[in-house]
């Protein structure tokens, strides 16, 4: 019977390259991040998606340039509620598939258009059910795909297939959302199992574990932005291509890059890595401040909307210096104060080989 | 629920009992504290014997103890391997996989260590591909055959050194990055036995249809012949299907499952798989999940895991029969037995252990 316990006995080897911040803090980062930022922003993504759908119904039976406005002013505070969440690509937003769905987006071989196209050519009837259209193609059912309906090159001439199209995704849009709000407040949900890291944990056995996974997820903020959103869109000759920025269609492009920043900047700054990593990087605080300033003078300076003024010198410049800002706080995050706080987002781990 | 054991971190660290006649020399990728990379030969206490710079990060290794060489290969979708010289502990030659072509990072030597077998990649056509080459002639390529599926990544070689088996992973990478996924509907993951002699296949087995998004990756073979695969889940994340297996060449394919929590920490994801010195047990790494999960090889039930962040690499003790070295992405490593752990080196060192250790008996 011994011998059979020592089999099952799990063995822990902590690696602790410095004076690493203790399981308390750690935990209390994950709180603070988790109950700060992550669970209000679903909660605010539910409340924007809910609006989204009596917007476009008001529109399709009244599509004057009111109710045009109304509707993009809807849609544009999904995007930026969407914004706050979009990097954290674990738990209830991974599962399920629920990012793609949510939003297609980069769609480097144009399989939203190409399916988009198809569907209004021949209309199905069946996918106007949104519980149907959430078991379809993960390109047709969510934001990039309702942006193209309402606010693409065809918007003037809104046939009625498009606008009940638009409604199901809508409806899906706020049926995922809910999902997902869920998903981290129910009991048991992710927001219990990142609380209560340890040795009892299913997930996650330790704070840092929990830390960890936050840590990735900014680090991957920051890297959609600069590579998805940002670098696609400047041609490397020094031309630009506008079209390779989100949402300039409906000209959401410029808040939802603002938004982008500010949801960055919300959770680093809860996070407080500097806090949590030796007395000696508490300078890097006051360095992430001034790089995130840098990063929104820099939208700033490149005018608006971007979609017009990425082509001109100034707006390139200006998309630029935020770039430039935004890989300085990256480096600063990944390579100096993760280790410094006792966290890491793994060498094997993220290798996918 | 299973209890973890915290046997603390820096308390522990010193070299690991020894025994005598066995040098233990281990082979590895890393990344080094300046972000460069390297092969590093070390001894069964951890001390770096040899430390070989390259340009590249790696990956696996193959070892000819004829040829007293090994070969360490750039991870996919790298171009070049590394001749070492085991006797003066030098790089000795780099392969350079021919054009159009990439290798995924694994190889081994034909028994006589005449002939190197490497997983590739036509880039053109995506058909995944076992070149030779001869170590006889500088390592020329002396020809290729299908590996029998798209994607391989290791293959071993049987017992009676006249067939290998290839884990084609299934998923067909873009030419242009070599590792962003194409294709993920039309994935076919197999298993491919290949006769030498001839280069034909002899014998595939795929998975079945609701695996079908299994993607099978590493192997290693255990004391009664079966080979062990590790793979890789691509589907939802959600989902907790079986990512360890075995296969009895002439037979099926059966998959072993995890239990909870297990299953679900290990976040569908086997980075390698290594027999011990006897092959009685056998070492599944699931680096995401910080987790080792050692199998007896004999009943296919789960003898001990260890729990070690960014785990990957795992291969026979520095000189216990029964048990493994473990390797971490934190720069650690482990002597692991059934009986307990103890570091054999620190973490701390900034050094990054690759996915693959390999151990070098001489």
């Amino acid at each position: 019977m011994i011998r059979v316990l020592c089999f099952l006995a799990i063995l822990v080897l902590c690696y602790s390259p410095v004076r690493a911040a203790t399981p308390e803090e750690h935990a209390k980062a994950v709180a603070r991040v988790v109950d700060g930022a992550i669970v209000p922003a679903f909660g605010a993504l539910e409340t924007a998606t809910a609006k989204l759908k009596p917007a476009t119904e008001s529109f399709c039976r009244q599509p004057d340039p009111v109710h045009r406005e109304a509707l993009r002013a809807a849609f544009i505070e999904v995007l930026k509620r969407w914004a706050h969440v979009d990097f954290l690509l674990f738990g209830p937003l991974a599962e399920s598939q629920r990012v793609e769905r949510f939003a297609f987006w980069p769609d480097s071989s144009g399989a939203g258009a190409r399916q988009m196209r198809r569907l209004r050519a021949k209309p199905d009837p069946a996918l106007l059910d949104p519980q149907r259209l959430g078991r379809s193609s993960a390109a047709i059912q969510g934001l990039p795909a309702f942006e193209a309906l309402l606010f693409g090159d065809n918007a003037t001439a809104v046939k009625d297939y498009d606008c009940k199209l638009a409604v199901a995704i809508a409806a899906n849009l706020e049926q995922l959302s809910t999902e997902m709000v869920r998903g981290w407040t129910d009991p048991g949900g992710w927001r219990a199992l990142m609380l209560s890291a340890g040795p009892a944990n299913s997930y996650y056995a330790a704070p840092r574990e929990a830390a960890n996974e936050l840590l990735k997820a900014v680090l991957t903020g920051f890297v959609q932005l600069r590579d998805q959103r940002l670098l696609a869109a400047l041609a490397k000759e020094g031309g630009a291509r506008p079209e390779k920025l989100p949402y300039w269609r409906s000209g959401g492009t410029d808040a939802y890059l603002e938004a982008t920043l500010a949801a960055l900047k919300q959770f680093v700054d809860l996070f407080d890595l500097p806090g949590l990593a030796d007395p000696d990087m508490a300078s890097a605080k006051s360095s992430i401040d001034v790089q995130f300033k840098r990063a929104e003078e820099g939208l700033a300076m490149a005018g608006h909307p971007l979609r017009e003024t990425i082509a001109t010198p100034a707006g390139r410049a200006g998309v630029q210096q935020l770039l430039a800002a935004m890989k300085i706080v990256q480096d600063l995050i990944g390579v100096q104060l993760a280790p410094a706080a006792g966290l890491s987002v793994g060498f094997n781990a993220l290798d996918g080989d | 629920m299973q209890a973890v054991a915290a046997l603390g971190g820096t308390g522990l660290i010193g070299p690991a009992l020894g025994a005598i006649g066995d040098t233990g020399l281990y082979v590895s990728g890393c990344r080094q504290a300046d972000g460069s990379f390297a092969a590093v030969l070390f001894d069964r206490r951890g001390r770096d014997l040899a430390v070989l710079p390259v340009e590249t990060r790696l990956h696996d290794t193959a070892h000819s103890r004829v040829l007293n060489r090994a070969v360490i290969f750039a991870r996919r979708p790298g171009t070049l391997a590394f001749v070492i010289d085991l006797d003066s502990r030098r790089l000795e030659r780099t392969i350079a996989s021919p054009p159009g072509r990439h290798f995924y990072g694994h190889g081994v030597f034909s028994k006589d260590g005449r002939i190197l077998y490497a997983t590739e990649n036509d880039f053109a056509s995506g058909a995944g591909l076992i070149g030779l080459y001869d170590s006889s002639d500088s390592y020329r390529r002396v020809g290729e055959f299908p590996s029998g599926g798209v994607g391989p990544h290791e293959l071993l070689l049987q017992p009676d050194g006249r067939s290998l088996i290839v884990a084609n992973g299934g998923i067909r990478t873009n030419p242009e990055t070599g590792r962003e996924k194409l294709d993920l509907d039309r994935m076919v993951s197999s298993l491919t036995r290949i006769e030498l002699a001839h280069g034909t296949i002899t014998e595939s087995v795929a998975l079945p249809k609701e695996l079908q998004l299994l993607s099978l990756r590493h192997l290693a073979i255990d004391a009664t012949g079966a080979v062990w695969f590790g793979a890789q889940w691509e589907g939802d994340p959600g989902e907790t299907p079986p990512i360890v297996g075995r296969y009895r060449p002439g037979s099926s394919l059966s998959t072993l499952m995890l239990p909870e929590p297990l299953a679900r920490v290990s976040q569908g994801y086997v980075g390698s798989v290594a027999s011990d010195a006897r092959g009685d047990l056998v070492a599944t790494s699931c680096p995401k999940g910080g987790r080792i999960i050692v199998w007896e090889a004999q009943t296919g039930k789960i003898a001990g895991v260890a729990a070690l962040e960014d785990g990957c690499g795992v291969a026979p003790a520095p000189a216990r029969k029964r048990g493994f070295a473990m390797s971490s992405g934190g720069g650690l490593l482990i002597d692991w037995s059934l009986e307990g752990a103890s570091p054999i080196a620190s973490g701390g060192s900034g050094r990054s252990w690759d996915n693959h250790l390999r151990k070098i008996l001489s």
